[in-house]
């Protein structure tokens, strides 16, 4: 059935994409804020069902299937990327802001795919086009966005070779809920969970992202790994697994954030941490925590961009992203400060922002299934996301002394778009209702109660005074931590240098030994054949004649013996 | 760039400004303990319900996360020109 009326949201931001290089001025920075509007009325408009089908050899593949959880993913990847189009005017280079749409595009194509074939084109026309917006920031991304297109294509590997096992043993190619019961099916997970930045693979994010720029940065913290959370929730709900390797990345996410010293980083790592509530979410699977799952992954993409903008805004002032480097700037660029605060508190699950009602969700539903220990580690988590982004992030770049940067505020375009962010966190965590409707499932819960808000503040306000306790032992440094990715950037190195080192010492010997046996070999033959030599005189008649009646007498005697 | 005169502190960071910025936090912390005297958590496992608990558990939770990053970064922390080299 192809229903002509329908138009796939996914292909309308590609198409804008496509249409940027022609652009210029005005007409490029309007379409930018203006594509990704129309972009959300149309998926504001669609309605619920399989709306667009078409056949592909020998299969119907399903472009448009739209339901709660579809709408949720395609309003908020609309929302941010009309933002980050905003944010985005001062860009000079058009190519990464194409690539950048069609990247937007591809991830609205995953969203409201029904099937798995579908899914996978528009799976890897994302890895394609967010390796372009990671190679849009210039010679340092080159090799990074090298190592993050080998890591995706080996998930896309993964993912096909799952999908056809899945086609070969059932037959069938919808895109549902599924049981992890087959390899084939298990392939599937592995590839989804690729993209979510789960261990091992989990150090393409912070190698590939801070290498885009201050703009691309922001696109690329909204799509991937979220993309990868809502199939999660789409296919594999309820899998035990995930509440491990969501945990996880949770504590990975913070204990690299606290020992990271750049801080587009400290950002990227945050995104494994928060990428690793909604992989819990998923794996507790009941009602409730899919709807919190959902609900984190729409506030984290618009605290996360948020937050990115105003690193971002200060990387385009100063040039700069380290702690070491930055500090003090919140006297000249109050305004940014102002926004990337309020983004820490939002990530932080501060009360009466985004971050606090969502979050709470995830709790809520760890705490009905009875999962003592998820509910613990996760509170913990929230405690420390407060002490890493929330207080981390702002204070070694607005506050701690030691820089004598006085930038200027950003361009207007880059502080409206952290404006209209910094008021999504709030609006959403005054009005929580805003986001619950947008949910799968009905929400019988209100996070803003007097006991829900004073247990959350002593959490945070005493993870602050852990802070500035340790803010000593916190101080950063010019390093950086190793990460699973030294078996693909560092082992082969070593290996190289120590064979070297290994072969040399080895060769050495052989040579040295081979010299040595040639020069008393040498010797030898000198002595023997030199001037003064045995063999180099000349005998006498009679000695002669003696030796060979020396011979001949004891051949006889062997003879006959 | 504005200029600015390199001796000028803002009063934010004036040494002045620390203490009475160190007493005010105190305060608030020891206010958000004491309301829980005000009202009655919905525990799922009966100790999160206890009183003062998100005071401690939050505090002595960054302790353990902040020891365990360090001895992380003990372990596998290497030059930033480290995969230059």
């Amino acid at each position: 059935m192809i229903n002509e009326l329908v138009v796939p949201p996914g292909l309308v931001m590609i198409l804008i994409g496509a249409l940027l290089p022609f652009l210029n001025g005005v007409a490029r920075n309007s379409l930018l804020i203006l594509g990704p509007l129309v972009v959300l009325l149309l998926v504001w408009s669609l309605p619920n069902g399989t709306l667009l089908t078409t056949p592909y050899m020998g299969f119907d593949l399903v472009v448009v299937h739209v339901d709660e959880l579809a709408r949720l993913f395609g309003v908020v990847f609309s929302i941010v990327a009309a933002v980050g189009g905003l944010f985005a005017f001062n860009q000079l280079k058009t190519s990464e802001l194409a690539t950048a749409f069609i990247y937007a595009g591809a991830a609205l194509g995953v969203v409201f795919a029904g099937d798995l074939i579908t899914v996978f084109v528009f799976w890897e026309l994302m890895a394609i086009a967010s390796t372009l917006v990671i190679w849009s920031g210039g010679a340092g991304a080159k090799a990074a966005g090298l190592r993050y297109a080998i890591i995706h294509f080996l998930g896309g590997v993964l993912l096909m070779s799952g999908i056809a096992g899945e086609v070969a043993t059932t037959g069938s190619t919808t895109f549902s809920a599924i049981e992890a019961n087959s390899w084939a099916r298990w392939l599937i997970l592995a590839g989804f969970l690729i993209n979510a930045g789960a261990p091992p693979f989990t150090a393409w994010l912070p190698d590939a992202y801070p290498k885009a720029s201050w703009s691309g940065t922001v696109f690329l913290s909204a799509f991937t790994t979220k993309t990868a959370a809502y199939v999660l929730m789409r296919g594999f709900p309820g899998t035990e697994v995930l509440i491990y390797v969501g945990l996880f990345m949770v504590f990975y996410g913070i204990v690299y954030a606290i020992l990271e010293n750049d801080m587009r980083r400290v950002l990227v790592y945050s995104i494994v941490n928060q990428v690793g509530f909604m992989v819990v979410g998923v794996g507790i699977g009941t009602e409730g925590a899919i709807n919190g799952a959902a609900a984190h992954a729409f506030v984290h993409i618009l605290y996360k961009a948020l937050l990115l903008m105003a690193a971002g805004a200060v990387l385009y002032q100063t040039g700069k992203t380290k702690g070491t480097e930055l500090g003090g700037l919140f006297k000249t660029m109050p305004k940014t400060m102002i926004c990337g605060v309020i983004g820490g508190l939002a990530i932080s699950a501060f009360p009466f922002t985004s971050g606090f009602v969502a979050k709470s969700l995830i709790s809520q539903g760890a705490g009905e299934a009875k999962l003592g220990f998820v509910w613990f580690a996760l509170t913990a988590a929230s405690a420390g996301a407060f002490l890493y982004v929330g207080l981390k992030y702002p204070w070694f770049t607005f506050f701690n002394k030691g820089s004598n940067l006085s930038p200027q505020e950003p361009p207007a375009s880059m502080r409206w778009a952290m404006y209209v962010l910094s008021f999504l966190c709030i609006i959403i965590g005054v009005f929580p209702n805003l986001l619950f409707e947008l949910l799968p499932y009905p929400v019988d819960y209100e996070p803003n109660t007097a006991p829900h808000i004073i247990f959350q503040l002593q959490l945070l306000l005493f993870a602050g005074l852990a802070f500035f306790i340790l803010l000593p032992f916190l101080q950063q440094s010019m390093t950086i931590t190793l990460d699973f990715d030294w078996f693909y950037r560092g082992f082969g190195k070593a290996v190289r240098a120590n064979y070297n080192a290994a072969t040399n010492s080895v060769w050495q010997s052989i040579v040295s030994i081979f010299q040595t046996v040639t020069k008393s070999a040498m010797r030898l033959i000198f002595k023997l054949h030199g001037p003064s030599g045995i063999f180099s005189q000349s005998w006498s008649t009679g000695l002669m004649a003696f030796w060979t009646t020396v011979l001949l007498g004891i051949y006889l005697m062997v003879y006959f013996l | 760039m504005k200029k600015q005169n390199p001796k000028y502190e803002h009063w934010l960071l004036h040494p002045k400004t620390i203490k009475p910025a160190w007493i005010g936090y105190v305060m608030l912390l020891i206010v958000t303990v004491l309301s829980d005297f005000l009202v009655k958590h919905k525990a799922y496992f009966e100790v999160d319900g206890s009183f003062g608990f998100g005071a401690w558990f939050g505090l002595c939770s960054c302790l353990i996360l902040v020891c365990l990053a360090k001895l992380v970064g003990f372990c596998l922390k290497r030059p930033e020109t480290y995969y230059d080299q």
